[in-house]
């Protein structure tokens, strides 16, 4: 398998846990195909300061990782999601780029992952 | 395909496509058929255009969320009863206890155990089945297997607003069994059963597919006649009649029975008349019918054209 060209951070890719399902390779190529997209979503809305979409892009990804094949990337989105509810619903002295980070290391497990 | 049709339907409300196709692909050797619907608003339609056996609810969606649509589906007679399971990733009690509060079922959080997610759907689906088999229950005489008292004055108040909506034709004929206390009487109870029971079986016989029988009480029974008018139902009254009378009665061949009948209808251009109103017409024929002498029909022809030419 021909590595992401996304990934540029030169680490592996991230294979669903469900590679092997019938009843599943179609839609975790889907999953796959999409993430560029999803990815660009994500970091843009955070750019805009929408962080209602990001919360939502990333609750979307924190209750289908997992169901995909991909655990690590439904936790870092769930402690995402989580982060940004914190500080939609009180932004004195949250830190920012802490929350940041978290985006990034989410962005980096999005792009590993692999059909 | 046909198949597919007995399937019940699972309808999985949720913002995310992704979770469309996860559960698409996870469900699809299940016995039943899921559709989705990605907004509260889009699902709303869907269900009350054709209520599904069991909702997947999510949460969290933009505009209208999960505790809203929740609200409008137990606000609605005709959706009230779907069983509805939450699937949220907010595993706080909070939303837990408001859900059901709210009217939910179960609730489910996200990520969740396939094989209990399954478990919890077929749990859901049996219950769906058996509030539709005592729904179903509720309406039905168990001496007679026909619509009972209840049933009718649901189907004859939805009958009238049509008529006066879509101005189609409308008659209701209410049937009595003549001297039904002397059989009872003579012959004992059972007899008295049976009889019931096998005018039960000819009204359903003579009557045709969109009429409704119902028992209405002791020995009266009710016909609904949708789209005939009170000529037709003339006719329709006697024949039952006349069929009625040929029964020979294994318990007493010597003792014919006969039903006196009491019609009223009218025509696309009948009165503003309340579905009372139009009963009370119907027993006052049958009322007149036993006066003169029993085993006969009479009708009221409501159409405002008789009433101008009875007039003139």
């Amino acid at each position: 398998m021909p590595s992401d060209p996304n990934n540029t951070a030169g680490q592996p890719n991230i294979r669903s846990e469900f590679a092997s399902d019938p009843d599943m390779q179609e839609i975790i190529g889907l999953f796959v195909q999409e993430m560029p997209e999803r990815i660009a979503q994500l970091q843009s809305s955070w750019t805009s300061g929408e962080f209602d979409a990001v919360k939502r892009l990333a609750h979307q990804l924190k209750g289908a990782g997992g169901g995909y094949g991909f655990p690590t990337l439904g936790q870092a989105a769930g402690k995402l999601e989580s982060s940004v509810n914190t500080l939609v619903n009180n932004s004195h002295g949250t830190e920012l780029n802490g929350i940041k980070a978290q985006l990034d290391a989410l962005v980096e497990l999005c792009n590993r992952v692999a059909a | 395909m046909p198949q597919e049709d007995c399937k019940p339907v699972v309808l999985l409300i949720d913002d995310s496509i992704i979770v469309h196709r996860l559960l698409q692909a996870r469900l699809k050797h299940e016995n039943f058929v899921l559709n989705t619907s990605l907004s509260g608003k889009d699902a709303l339609e869907k269900v009350i255009a054709k209520p599904p056996a069991t909702i997947l609810l999510d949460l969290e969606m933009p505009e209208m969320d999960g505790f809203e649509v929740l609200r409008a589906l137990k606000d609605n007679p005709v959706t009230l009863n779907i069983p509805i399971i939450v699937l949220s990733g907010r595993d706080g009690s909070e939303d837990k206890v408001t859900a059901f509060d709210l009217g939910a079922n179960d609730y489910v959080t996200k990520p969740c155990d396939l094989a209990e997610l399954r478990a919890r759907l077929r749990a859901a689906l049996r219950l769906d089945r058996l509030l539709k088999l005592l729904a179903d229950r509720a309406e039905v005489d168990g001496l007679t297997g026909l619509a009972n008292r209840a049933a009718f004055d649901k189907r004859w108040s939805e009958k009238v607003s049509e008529f006066h909506r879509y101005k189609t034709p409308l008659s209701l004929a209410m049937v009595d069994a003549d001297h039904f206390k002397r059989i009872n009487d003579t012959y004992g109870h059972p007899a008295g059963d049976e009889v019931l029971q096998r005018l039960a079986q000819v009204l359903q016989q003579q009557s045709r597919a969109a009429d409704i029988v119902c028992r209405y009480g002791g020995e009266e029974f009710a016909i609904i006649l949708p789209n005939t008018g009170p000529q037709e139902a003339t006719l329709l009254a006697e024949r039952i009649r006349t069929e009625i009378g040929k029964i020979v009665w294994p318990r007493h061949p010597e003792s014919a029975v006969t039903v006196s009948i009491g019609l009223a209808g009218a025509n696309a251009d009948g009165p503003v008349i309340s579905p009372e109103q139009w009963l009370e017409l119907s027993d006052r024929n049958l009322y007149l019918a036993k006066n003169q002498g029993r085993n006969r029909v009479m009708t009221s022809d409501m159409s405002s054209q008789s009433r101008l030419a009875k007039a003139g």
